[in-house]
């Protein structure tokens, strides 16, 4: 502003004003919090019937887990205590020895894995809520404290996640508690610690944001972050799987000291389980002491992260606003998205020559975007981890019919036609979500295909081809893999050589089995079209708003209904194609392909002409 | 008040609203807009914040329907034959929401897709565009890197790329140094010389002023002036300035409040 305005806007015989001080931290903060609760109320409360309906449906969802997580919380104690109980010998007793002690496990347990997810979302929420909230500029140039801005952005982004997380650890506990008959210091102690237990991961979560921020560009880390995620989850999959198998091995004391391991002195979620235990028994002293160790830490991790949080939430802000956004495409290994091909994106060629022009551009723009956000891929990655875990089954664990016969020919079609069922359940799960958000993954930008001379009818075919090529791409690359795991665990164990075992395979049948997976998949693909379509959400700033929760159960029931029909009708004759006893197998072709396509086609058709007549009554 | 073109060349009309309402629950945005704007016309849509621009656009574009009222675009009915109406038109829109993970190339080459302009067409007119507006060195960055000048550039030349008879600009000068905005006036008289319609919503009455061949003003969702700036002169009885004509059709008074409550 110019002296001379600055002037104008001093009332004319007044004296000039000496400039306002920034806030004080604490008020602010309160103030802060308060706006982000504002906000957050008038979300629930005013927005849309339906979405209200589905907050309605997730908290009752929640209510029902949480009194199974109890239920079972309480089982689980009392089995442990009584299994305890009668180890122990009269003198045991005499001592004073409490099976209850050996209960501790599950407390050990909850409160780690409750401290894990803890550690897994901390660093992303922090993340989200520190750097990439869309009302941070506005915030850190006003003369508010960034001590505040930084405490209640922290504060805002981790409570509702940490409530949830909080609500699942807590309601085995209270089953817990109630099979121990633990009385009210067990209850007031198991408070204290799920106020206790977020503290630490998360001031840790956000000294690593605050310093990997200063080093490399916000939206970046985030996107790189949700791959990390994604690659976790994969392993804690593949991890469960194993578990079944980890039973058949282990008797349940092996069990109970492998879950013993998560007890390590050293960590947090010990030090609240000791401390709510001895709580529990009436051990005064000994859960002071716990209580007064966790409390230590926490103020010695909150109060230095506190006082340079000013400074490093400053440096990080900068470092952000000045960040060389200068960015050029890279040469990967996805031909498609070379520079020298821009001009590809409206030529019909290769597979897609038989279409027009403007599903072309729909389709390659698709085909472009997807791969270059790493945001989008992390989400549709995650359904991966089942073909993963599926191929390392076959290898480790083979499916078998009839004891270890599975190089037999008339049994062989039945396994491939179930890599057949698995193949096109891991495509679907993350097709079916590309399909669904086909249309909302427009979002702001829907007004350049809404302004274009595109048709209802060529969008709706360009979101369909979108999804349903790489499906079936992927689908028969499952396929292989499983029975390519599949032979090489038969040949290894039936010590055949590399040409006998190549002539187990039947290539007529995994050919038949691909084709019921693209057949299928032509169906769930527009399915969830058909319903993303009808209720998009355009106005969406994270990619995972895209998709709401109803669309997306809707879409499972509909589309699993279907699926379970057709791959039922289409798999059986393939299935049981080679049985030598099995007489008019023509007939069994007839009436599957009959039902299998018959019903496909009629999916197909329909949901396409729903979708695109739900086009033109979408406001961009 | 004029609401027809008695000085659209030869009656060829290429944008005709007829009573346009547009209804939000009980909020009437659009009250009756009528309009008609001839082949190679330059026009100005004038009104304050709120008063119905950006309605009647997104209308005339196809990105909203009207609850009642048609509108034709180079004599295709938007309701009933809208493939034909946007394939002769471009929309430039005021906020350039782009694809942020493509590059420009990319992006210009996605949209002469969408109009079916041949790739070969495509490549050569796109080469000529972005030398004019400057932006060849950077058209194979990702557009997430652009500032909101070089996006505005990019919209522009995608919309031009299939040689549109009809172009809509919504405050198309926003965010452009002043180097880029005069590049894109003189883009648009060119245009219009060429025969292309041009409706122009915006705020700064200069350009209005300078540019537009006639000018409407719009408020409360009524169209309450229409013609040259002649015309409006005659309108506003003593008022030479297009910033005076405007303050005074549509309440000048509210400026005095506002200045007494400012002081």
């Amino acid at each position: 502003m110019s002296a001379a305005a600055g002037d104008a806007a001093v009332p004319p015989g007044s004296a000039p004003q000496p400039p306002r001080p920034a806030r004080p931290a604490q008020p602010a903060f309160g103030w802060l919090v308060r706006s982000r609760w504002w906000i957050a109320w008038n979300t629930i409360t005013r927005g849309a019937r339906w979405r209200r309906l589905t907050y309605a449906i997730v908290l009752g969802g929640l209510v029902v887990i949480g009194a199974a997580a109890a239920v079972l919380g309480g089982f689980a104690t009392w089995f442990l205590r009584d299994f305890t109980a009668r180890d122990l010998t009269p003198e045991q007793i005499a001592q004073g020895i409490d099976a209850r002690a050996a209960t501790d496990v599950i407390l050990a347990t909850s409160l780690s894995g409750a401290m894990l997810l803890v550690v897994m979302v901390g660093f992303t929420v922090a993340l989200a809520s520190l750097y990439l909230a869309r009302d941070l500029d506005m915030l850190l140039v006003s003369p508010v404290s960034r001590r505040a801005v930084f405490a209640s952005k922290l504060l805002g982004g981790i409570l509702p996640g940490f409530a949830l997380v909080g609500i699942l650890t807590v309601l085995p506990l209270i089953g817990h508690g109630i099979a121990n008959d633990y009385g009210m210091a067990y209850w007031s102690a198991l408070a204290v610690a799920m106020l206790l237990l977020p503290i630490l991961p998360t001031a840790f979560g956000a000294v690593a944001v605050v310093l990997i921020v200063r080093r490399m560009p916000a939206h970046r880390l985030g996107e790189i972050v949700g791959l990390i995620v994604v690659a976790m989850t994969m392993a804690i999959v593949l991890l469960l799987g194993s578990a079944n198998r980890l039973q058949e091995t282990m008797n349940f004391r092996e069990i109970l000291d492998y879950l013993g391991r998560v007890r390590h002195p050293y960590s947090p979620a010990e030090w609240l389980t000791r401390f709510v235990a001895a709580a529990g028994r009436h051990d005064v002293r000994t859960a002071l002491t716990w209580l007064a160790i966790n409390v230590g830490v926490s103020i010695a991790a909150l109060v230095p992260l506190y006082l340079v949080s000013d400074r490093l939430y400053q440096d990080g802000w900068i470092r952000m606003q000045s960040a060389n956004l200068r960015k050029s495409i890279r040469r990967g290994i996805l031909w498609w998205q070379r520079p020298e091909r821009a001009a590809d994106l409206g030529r019909p060629s290769g597979v897609l020559a038989w279409l027009s022009p403007p599903v072309v551009a729909v389709v390659r723009k698709d085909a472009r975007l997807l791969p270059r956000d790493l945001t989008n891929s992390a989400q549709i990655l995650s359904p991966l981890a089942f073909g993963v875990f599926f191929i390392v089954q076959q290898i480790l664990y083979p499916l078998r019919i009839g004891g270890g016969d599975s190089g037999t020919a008339f049994t062989q079609p039945v396994l491939t036609m179930f890599a057949a069922f698995v193949a096109s359940g891991v495509a679907a799960m993350v097709f079916s979500r590309v399909a669904l958000t086909g249309l909302s993954v427009e979002g702001k930008h829907f007004w350049i295909i809404q302004s274009s001379p595109i048709s209802p009818r060529q969008l709706v075919l360009a979101k369909f081809v979108v999804a349903l090529l790489p499906y079936s791409v992927l689908s028969g690359a499952l396929i292989v893999l499983f029975e390519g795991a599949r032979l090489i665990r038969t040949a290894v164990d039936a010590r055949l050589s590399l040409t006998a075992a190549l002539g187990l395979v039947d290539v007529p049948i995994i050919l038949y089995a691909w084709f019921v997976s693209i057949v299928v998949g032509a169906g769930v693909v527009a399915v969830s079209l058909a319903i993303g379509t009808a209720r998009p959400n355009l106005k969406w700033d994270s990619p995972h708003e895209m998709m709401t929760p109803d669309v997306g159960c809707l879409s499972i029931i509909f589309y699993g209904l279907y699926a379970v029909i057709a791959l039922f009708a289409l798999a059986v004759p393939g299935a049981i194609s080679r049985f030598p006893t099995l007489e008019h197998v023509w007939l069994y072709w007839l009436a599957g392909l009959a039902i299998g396509l018959g019903t496909t086609a009629a999916v197909v058709g329909g949901s396409l002409w729903l979708a695109a007549h739900e086009v033109p009554h979408i406001d961009g | 008040m004029n609401s027809t073109n008695e000085a659209a060349p030869d009656g060829d009309w290429m944008i005709e609203a007829t009573d346009l309402v547009k209804r939000y629950g009980t909020f009437e945005a659009l009250n009756g807009m009528t309009l008609r704007i001839g082949r190679g016309e330059i026009f100005g849509f004038l009104g304050p914040n709120g008063a119905g621009k950006t309605t009647t656009i997104r209308i005339l574009t196809g990105l909203l329907q009207p609850t009642s009222g048609s509108a034709r675009i180079g004599g295709h009915d938007l309701a009933t034959d809208p493939l034909a109406a946007r394939a002769i038109m471009s929309f430039i829109p005021d906020t350039p929401y782009l694809y942020e993970k493509l590059t420009a190339r990319e992006y210009i080459h996605f949209v002469a897709g969408l109009y079916k302009t041949p790739p070969e067409v495509a490549t050569r007119r796109m080469e000529e565009l972005l030398e004019v507006f400057e932006l060849a060195d950077r058209a194979d960055d990702l557009i997430e890197g652009y500032s909101h000048g070089m996006r505005q550039k990019t919209v522009m030349i995608a919309a031009l790329v299939h040689d549109p008879q009809v172009l809509f600009l919504d405050e198309p000068t926003v965010g452009l140094d002043p180097r880029s905005a005069k590049l894109m006036r003189d883009v648009y008289r060119q245009l219009a010389a060429r025969g292309a319609t041009i409706f122009l919503s915006t705020h700064i009455l200069e350009i209005a002023e300078r540019m537009c061949d006639r000018i409407g003003i719009v408020q409360n969702g009524k169209l309450i002036a229409l013609g040259t700036m002649d015309e409006l002169r005659q309108l506003a009885a003593q008022n030479t300035s297009l910033e005076d004509i405007f303050l005074e059709l549509t309440g000048g008074a509210a400026f005095a409040e506002i200045a007494r409550v400012l002081a």
